[in-house]
């Protein structure tokens, strides 16, 4: 696909408009993933979420600014809620990041949840290895997360990043609600604002009813943003926290599960969209749903006749292998 | 999947925040996904609609010169080889710049009394897209 190779070669415009055909779920996306695959396996994703206002737009920049010095190349997903209302949405993520607007080292990307209630757009994994197959070295993706539902981020990301701030509300609320188990690091942002020390040992003291892990114990880091200070040492417990998933092998087998789910979800969206088809053009399904309508049969008899008749399986499957 | 059509709006300057404001939730209320580029250079706005494939860019100008802004803007696009994203320019458009803007290919001139509406149209003409709700 032409498109794909001149991403591959490095141009950024086809590389941003794979993404734009991976977000509307366009009918070549499994043959741009496939196309892609060989050529990921070397960026390492860093998941940066907590409720809002916390500053992480702007610790977003301020580390891509770290990775820019030690000569990492960056790609970032910016993500923010589409209004349930109009479908529409307000991206002003990287407005934050404006010092990196004519780097061409740092690709920035913002993206609307288009109607995902788990804090990410469903497309947002694969643009993360569209980013990986472009050479991005470091892939930062920034979203807000308050709680149980919007945990997606934990299987995108490598090291998931919690950022929380004095007066950003209920600090154990917040952590009760889902927060704490999915950290990595926790951050404490805004750490010049009165109540910084309270948030840090609330969390501390959380961490203690945590079941604790041999391999890592979840650094606490007091960091303000908006002056650069205690970035480097962010970066630097993100680096720690890489190092150790390598050694441990959990980094080589996260991605390995991270392979059959994508297998999975491959087929089970296929068989879906076929599925749909079929409802709307299959003569069988046609006249059965017009049973239900009139009462003649409760739809989980229909489904269970359909489902055991083999000659009507067999001639879907000779339809979906078309 | 639904389409939305993605606006990229940047500006030269921070004043009359309010008429940005009011355009911004305007646009997402209708069902447009808007990136926000802040206070972009002309070189700026470029790489941002690159980056995220926008559908149209929108620049407002409040106390630069369209006449000098503008012509760079279209430099830089035609550089960068993406002079078939439309533009649109909206802010303080002198009379006298205004049809010396259109004749670049300025798609639409928008002053602080254009109505809400018939901006959305002009959007909504540009793409094509019937997704445009509007009001």
């Amino acid at each position: 696909m032409e498109l794909v190779e001149k991403m591959l070669k490095g141009d950024d415009r086809s590389l941003s408009r794979l993404i734009t055909l991976v977000e509307n779920d366009a009918p070549e996306v499994p043959e741009i993933m496939s196309r892609i695959y060989s050529q990921i396996g070397n960026s390492y994703c860093i998941g940066i979420t907590g409720p809002p206002g916390g500053g992480k737009s702007t610790l977003v920049d301020k580390l891509t600014a770290v990775a820019r010095e030690k000569d990492l190349t960056v790609g970032v997903i910016a993500v923010d809620p589409t209004s349930p209302f109009s479908g529409g949405a307000v991206l002003g993520d990287r407005i934050r990041m404006q010092q990196h607007s004519l780097d061409r080292g740092v690709f920035i990307r913002s993206m609307a949840t288009r109607g995902s209630l788990g804090g990410l757009p469903v497309a947002a994994k694969r643009v993360a290895k569209l980013l990986e197959a472009f050479g991005k070295d470091i892939i930062l993706i920034e979203t807000v997360g308050v709680g149980q539902t919007e945990l997606d981020i934990i299987e995108t990301a490598d090291t998931v990043t919690v950022v929380l701030y004095p007066g950003g509300g209920d600090t154990i609320q917040t952590l009760k609600a889902g927060l704490m188990e999915i950290a990595d690091i926790f951050v404490v942002n805004k750490s010049d604002r009165e109540g910084a020390d309270q948030v840090a040992g609330e969390i501390e003291s959380m961490l203690e009813l945590r079941p604790k892990d041999g391999n890592w114990t979840p650094p606490v880091i007091s960091t303000q943003a908006d002056k650069n200070v205690m970035i480097k040492e962010l970066f630097e417990d993100i680096e720690r926290h890489r190092r150790m998933l390598e050694d441990t092998g959990q980094l080589s087998l996260k991605r390995k599960d991270q392979l059959e789910k994508e297998f999975a979800m491959a087929i089970e969206q296929s068989v879906k969209e076929q599925i749909e088809h079929l409802m709307e053009n299959n003569k069988h399904l046609l006249a059965t749903m017009e049973r239900i309508r009139q009462g003649d049969i409760d739809p989980y008899s229909a489904a269970k006749d359909i489902l055991g008749n083999k000659k009507i399986l067999k001639d879907w499957l000779l339809e979906m292998g078309k | 999947m639904k389409q939305s059509i993605k606006f990229l709006l940047s500006r030269d300057d921070m004043t009359h925040q309010r008429g940005y404001w009011v355009i911004t939730n305007a646009l997402r209320d209708a069902g447009i996904e808007v990136v926000l580029g802040g206070i972009q250079t002309p070189s700026a706005i470029v790489e941002t609609a690159i980056q995220e494939d926008v559908d149209i860019i929108g620049y407002r100008i409040m106390q630069g010169s369209p006449k000098v802004l503008v012509p760079l803007l279209f430099e830089k696009m035609k550089a960068r080889r993406i002079e078939d994203i439309p533009v649109m320019v909206g802010g303080i458009i002198p009379t006298k710049d205004e049809e010396l803007i259109r004749e670049l290919g300025v798609k639409e001139v928008i002053h602080p009394y254009t109505p809400l509406d018939q901006i959305l149209e002009t959007i909504n003409k540009i793409c094509g897209v019937p997704s445009v709700k509007v009001e």
